[in-house]
């Protein structure tokens, strides 16, 4: 027993020569500063994007032409998802004999256990629904501690810093992409003149936001709006047009809120103003900001398309006096693929989507805003549809979108690419599209057996 | 040395071309195989199912052409003999 306890002289030099070896790593030379620490293609840039695959080009202006001076700020309460403006474009009477339809179907549906139209399919929205409007606002929960309050000085760096903590901390809180644009004379005409709930948004020059029953009011100094994506499920949106496909969509409105919220506790906590969307597509026309701060380009959906997403995503708006970097619109071919592939319209139930060659300024109905050249929507048919047949958001256009495929299969990211290098392959790429049977709708049925991740969505499309 | 202890094996020498070809095909055989793998991880079973398909497709050319290959090969290499034999 005693001779294990004694070191032999060669076991006693082994133990002195690691221990010297581990004292002398701390002099060894270290990686310079913490931005060398990853050359592994993974690490942002200086103001916190993550690498676009090659073919994402920045461009100067986005893909479609738009004309500022023939653009007005915005009644929000003008677009047919608000029931006064519904009742005055198709009537009252019919818009009565839409709910009455709308709630029979329900309920006739439930009791034939309808596949995507189960009452556990419309439990699981419904859960999703009742978040969705909780505890957001437009200044925020307020509930973080100021720099003020800690007695030390707010937050400061160059703006490019700025940019990539607040992309950094959106990300990480769940969104998917982020992005930043400047309100100039022109772009403060894409803040709403009213939100849907009829409060005056106005411009004033005080030094802080302040909200009354009447309006809603952004400092000047609030010169920054932040335009983020939120991803959907791109395999529930399959079953498409149900109420399994729609749950996704108030899920993400939901998810939308949590990163809402959390960002401008963030930005309250750095001593910097955060004004939020009141209720979801409050505040502005996400869209056009999406566009302009490169998270994608308009379609003939009439809404964004995101390269790395497709349209399988909710865009949500805020506005902060945190100055930041800003983005600029790409170039993906999206809008040029469009032109020609034409699926959304083809399969669109409601006939809503334009099947126009070349995008117009004449708008369609007193729901979209002009100065814009754009393939406009007939929301009236649509959010018809909505009521008297779907009984759901009715999203078909999504799920068959092209750009809707995951990047898993190698065939996909090429595909994106030659779209984006070879435009004259649009035809054929569509042709494609239709003979691997994609867009095809997915069985509902199936959905409550998928493995799918967290919010059924993956925070990687390139994985 | 025993030529009874030893195999040989004999490599038929083909143009750099021909080497290209079979390596295009082998590619075009893994771009075929991932993207029938990875459709069905993207739970795209009917897409997945038309890439086994043309994955299987190419094998099936390949093999085809091997074979024709092979064959004239042979056909050559035992002509050589009869030769080597008569001489």
């Amino acid at each position: 027993m005693a001779d294990k306890s004694v070191l032999s002289r060669r076991d006693f030099l082994k133990v002195m020569g690691a221990a010297g070896f581990s004292a002398s790593l701390p002099l060894l030379p270290q990686p310079k500063g913490s931005k060398d620490i990853s050359k592994t293609g993974q690490e942002l840039d200086s103001a916190g994007w993550a690498p676009r695959p090659f073919w994402v080009k920045k461009a100067s202006e986005p893909t479609i032409e738009i004309d500022w001076e023939k653009i007005q700020r915005f009644d929000a309460r003008s677009t047919v998802l608000n029931s006064d403006n519904f009742a005055n474009l198709v009537g009252e009477e019919r818009v009565k004999l839409l709910a009455s339809t709308k709630a029979d179907n329900e309920q006739k549906r439930i009791l034939a256990n309808m596949p995507g139209y189960t009452l556990k399919d419309y439990a699981l929205h419904a859960a999703s629904l009742s978040q969705i409007n909780k505890g957001r606002s437009f200044l925020g929960l307020r509930q973080t501690a100021t720099p003020q309050d800690r007695g030390v000085p707010d937050w400061s760096g160059s703006q490019d810093e700025a940019a990539r903590i607040l992309r950094v901390a959106m990300r990480h809180f769940g969104a998917a992409n982020v992005g930043f644009v400047e309100l100039n004379e022109n772009t403060r005409k894409l803040i709403y003149s009213f939100d849907p709930d009829g409060k005056e948004l106005v411009f004033e020059d005080v030094p802080q936001a302040y909200e009354t029953d009447e309006k809603r009011a952004i400092p000047l100094s609030a010169k920054w709006a932040i335009v983020y994506a939120v991803q959907m499920s791109g395999e529930t949106i399959r079953s498409a047009p149900t109420i399994t496909a729609t749950q996704t969509e108030t899920l993400s409105y939901h998810r939308g809120k949590v990163i809402q919220n959390s960002t401008q506790e963030f930005l309250r906590g750095l001593g910097y103003q955060c004004l939020g969307q009141s209720s979801p597509n409050a505040l502005g026309i996400t869209p056009a900001f999406g566009v302009l701060a490169g998270l994608g380009e308009l379609s003939r959906l009439n809404r964004v398309i995101t390269p790395e997403f497709g349209p399988i995503v909710r865009l949500f708006l805020m506005i902060t006096d945190l100055p930041v970097t800003t983005d600029q619109p790409i170039d993906a071919g999206i809008m040029r693929f469009c032109r020609t592939c034409k699926k959304c319209a083809e399969v669109c139930p409601a006939s809503a989507l334009s099947y126009a060659d070349e995008p117009t300024w004449q708008v369609k109905g007193s729901w979209n805003n002009p100065g814009h050249k754009a393939y406009y929507e007939d929301s009236v048919k649509c959010y018809t549809y909505w009521q008297e047949q779907a009984g759901s958001e009715c999203s078909i256009c999504f799920s068959v979108c092209p750009f809707s495929n995951k990047d898993k299969a190698w065939v996909h990211p090429l595909a994106k690419a030659t779209i984006s290098l070879l435009p004259v392959t649009d035809g054929f790429l569509r042709t494609m599209d239709d003979a691997f049977s994609y867009g095809a709708q997915e069985d509902p049925t199936n959905w409550w057996y998928l493995n799918l991740p967290e919010y059924g969505v993956d925070s990687d499309p390139f994985s | 040395m025993d030529e009874n202890n030893y195999h040989i094996i004999k490599i038929y020498k083909r143009s750099w071309l021909e080497w290209l070809a079979w390596l295009l095909w082998f590619l075009m055989e893994v771009f075929w195989a991932q993207n029938a793998i990875a459709s069905y991880r993207e739970y795209h079973a009917r897409a997945g199912l038309t890439f086994w398909a043309i994955f299987v497709l190419i094998l099936l050319a390949g093999a085809i052409v091997f074979v024709m290959r092979r064959i004239k090969i042979m056909h050559l290499l035992h002509e050589q003999e009869i030769d080597n034999e008569k001489h």
